[in-house]
């Protein structure tokens, strides 16, 4: 059995003209130590999915379908009391910008302590020792001084190594990290990327990366999924689904990227905008967008089904793999 | 027209004064651009690279007159424009455009789409009259993409791929030779990315407009630039062509930000190791400022600072490069 698994996950938000569906049937699996990257445009609904497995979705969103199972335990169906000791304990989460996660006026070393105390009984010596060898272990350069430091004294890549500390304190299986290098710089992005590879083969975390960046899911993750408008459109090992992608949006998105066209020819492009949540198409909704869509695209939903090792959803994928 | 370049900046230097307490006599600044020199062809697509804090925008920014330089001069087409007052600098201003980053932050949310793009034409040319900006809003829309139909409406109804083609339809409504872009596609998806390039791309070709083209994406550059200039703690590096710079970068500092780009559909991806961290620009290191973190530094490097030495198609500022020990 697997770590992770989220099953026919659907999120809704209820709006005045009815119900916005976020998430419209997603389902992954992730096992320990293993690297699992979800790309997608905006809206496409990857950081709902990530959120939804702690429950942190913001009221009134609800998970409105849909199961998600960690080591043998419902995580849709635990109270808020039960979810705190899943919370920064088993399941850690990293954001985007350290300096919202690192609360401004708490020193590093308060923070941490804090966190510890919240889930495990220890002596402040012990948690102050644990604290400093976490700091050491993500490469922080004389984590002693550090680890009284205020957040505004770091550099953007000791931030960030800090919070990734903070998430490895108490030994979770899984993290998930939600564009953990977008507001960084390439130099920096690369040593997070190397240090949180490092990390998860070392201690068997399981890691669920999320990101627009294809070239940074390319390097870091074993499995990857892309998401479109609230699905998963294709699944697969991620070499595989960089090499020969079967989907026409995943297809698109590798076609319009820089490195994959002629320098100085025209980009190729994905005519027009993925669509608003409110006005899903019907059928597949990337057909507007998509030069094979036939009648059967317009009305009828593509499920995902195996085709040459990985999971497509289009009725077309075995024609144009 | 001259022979001249048509941007051309010579020994560019801005500082920022860094506000201290009143009662201290030290008078610290930011360091921004430490001597740049360098010249824009018509009809290029120069790009300018680098991390954060490198000056990068800064560059763009004095070029076009938005801050003025501590030291040095920007000439356009071989005039000087560094230093001129306002009124002088109009036709200047005319002739060279910007295009921000964020379109969610660059259109005035208060101003509807046809407003937007008439302010500057009526600013500088106030003699049209409003037929003729009339047209020549509908004929900017429609090159950049957009229905000419949306002028009555606002910034928010839109997306970011067709804000960011209302603020090129609004850099192009003047006519101008030269746009600086600052980063135009760093904010949206990849899919309108490729959008928005191609659409740089073709009214380049249609307008003969020259670009700076500021951005931190090296596969952009690779695609797009004519030329590029790697920049690191407010001084140019290497300056060469994109193929030249992507087959084999020649400064340490090229090294390393080209080893660091992740690349999509590598097999066995081996981390790299960074030494260090970007030195604050405020004490900028004696010599050359990337010594610090530099695996080639010896004791010249410490102390004397490199310029831009020419040799082929490209120019390096490195000692090590100098010398034949790189």
């Amino acid at each position: 059995m697997p770590l992770l698994e989220v099953r026919d996950l659907e999120v809704e938000f209820p709006m005045r003209a009815g119900r916005l569906k976020a998430l419209r049937g997603v389902g992954f699996s992730l096992d320990g130590g293993e690297r699992l990257g979800i790309v997608g445009e905006s809206g496409a609904g990857k950081s709902m999915a990530a959120y939804a497995i702690l429950n942190l979705i913001t009221e009134p969103g609800r998970i409105s379908a849909g199961e998600i199972s960690f080591d043998g335990t419902r995580l849709d169906t635990l109270d808020d009391e039960e979810m705190r000791h899943i919370r920064g304990n088993r399941i850690a989460m990293i954001f985007q910008d350290p300096m919202m996660t690192l609360n401004p006026v708490l020193t590093v070393g308060t923070q941490m302590v804090e966190c510890l105390h919240a889930h495990r009984k220890m002596p402040e010596a012990e948690a102050r020792a644990l604290a400093i060898a976490k700091l050491r272990e993500v490469a922080i350069p004389s984590p002693e001084q550090r680890f009284d430091a205020y957040p505004h004294e770091l550099s953007g890549g000791l931030r960030q190594r800090v919070v990734i500390a903070i998430a490895l304190l108490l030994d979770p299986a899984i993290i998930i990290a939600d564009e953990p290098t977008t507001a960084l710089d390439v130099t920096i992005q690369a040593e997070i990327m190397g240090l949180m590879i490092e990390l998860c083969d070392n201690h068997r975390v399981g890691l669920i990366l999320i990101t627009h960046d294809l070239a940074v899911v390319s390097d870091v993750t074993q499995r990857m999924l892309v998401m479109y408008a609230g699905r998963v459109v294709e699944a697969g090992p991620t070499a595989d689904v960089i090499d020969t992608p079967a989907h026409p949006y995943t297809i698109g998105l590798l076609h319009a990227l820089p490195q994959k066209n002629e320098p100085g020819g025209m980009l190729n492009q994905i005519p027009g905008n993925m669509p608003s949540l409110a006005e899903v198409p019907t059928g597949c909704a990337f057909h507007p967008r998509c030069a094979h869509a036939d009648a059967r695209c317009k009305s009828e939903l593509p499920q995902l089904r195996m085709v040459k090792e990985r999971r497509v959803a289009c009725h077309h994928a075995e024609a144009l793999t | 027209m001259s022979d001249a370049p048509l941007i051309e900046v010579q020994d560019l230097r801005v500082h920022f004064p860094v506000q201290v307490s009143f009662l201290s006599r030290e008078k610290p600044v930011v360091h921004a651009l430490n001597g740049v020199s360098l010249g824009v062809e018509r009809g290029e697509a120069f790009c300018l690279v680098g991390e954060s804090g490198c000056g990068k925008t800064t560059l763009g920014r004095t070029i076009i007159g938005l801050t003025p330089p501590t030291q040095g001069d920007v000439r356009y087409d071989g005039e000087v424009i560094s230093g001129l007052g306002h009124s002088d600098m109009r036709p200047y201003r005319q002739r060279m455009q910007m295009i921000f980053q964020n379109p969610y932050a660059s259109l005035n949310p208060r101003l509807t789409v046809q407003s937007t793009l008439e302010e500057p034409l009526r600013f500088h040319r106030p003699e049209l009259s409003d037929t003729q900006v009339r047209e020549q809003t509908i004929e900017v829309m429609s090159s950049v993409g957009n229905d000419p139909a949306w002028g009555t409406r606002y910034p928010h109804e839109f997306s970011g791929g067709q804000r960011q083609r209302i603020s090129i339809a609004r850099a192009l409504m003047v006519d101008p030779k030269f746009i600086v872009a600052d980063e135009p596609v760093s904010a949206l998806d990849v899919s309108i990315q490729a959008q928005v390039l191609n659409l740089l791309m073709k009214v380049r070709a249609e307008r003969d407009l020259t670009y700076l083209f500021i951005t931190h994406d090296l596969s952009v550059v690779e695609h797009f630039g004519t030329r590029v200039a790697v920049m690191y703690l407010g001084t140019v590096c290497e300056l060469t062509t994109p193929k030249a710079l992507f087959e084999e970068p020649h400064h340490p500092y090229s090294q390393l930000l080209l080893s660091a780009i992740p690349k999509i559909g590598r097999k066995n991806f081996k981390p790299v190791k960074v030494p260090g961290e970007v030195p604050s620009p405020i004490n900028l290191p004696p010599g050359c400022v990337f010594h610090g973190r530099c695996p080639h530094a010896n004791e010249r490097c410490t102390q004397e600072v490199p310029v831009l030495k020419q040799s082929g198609d490209r120019s390096v500022a490195c000692h090590a490069v100098e010398e034949g020990r790189l």
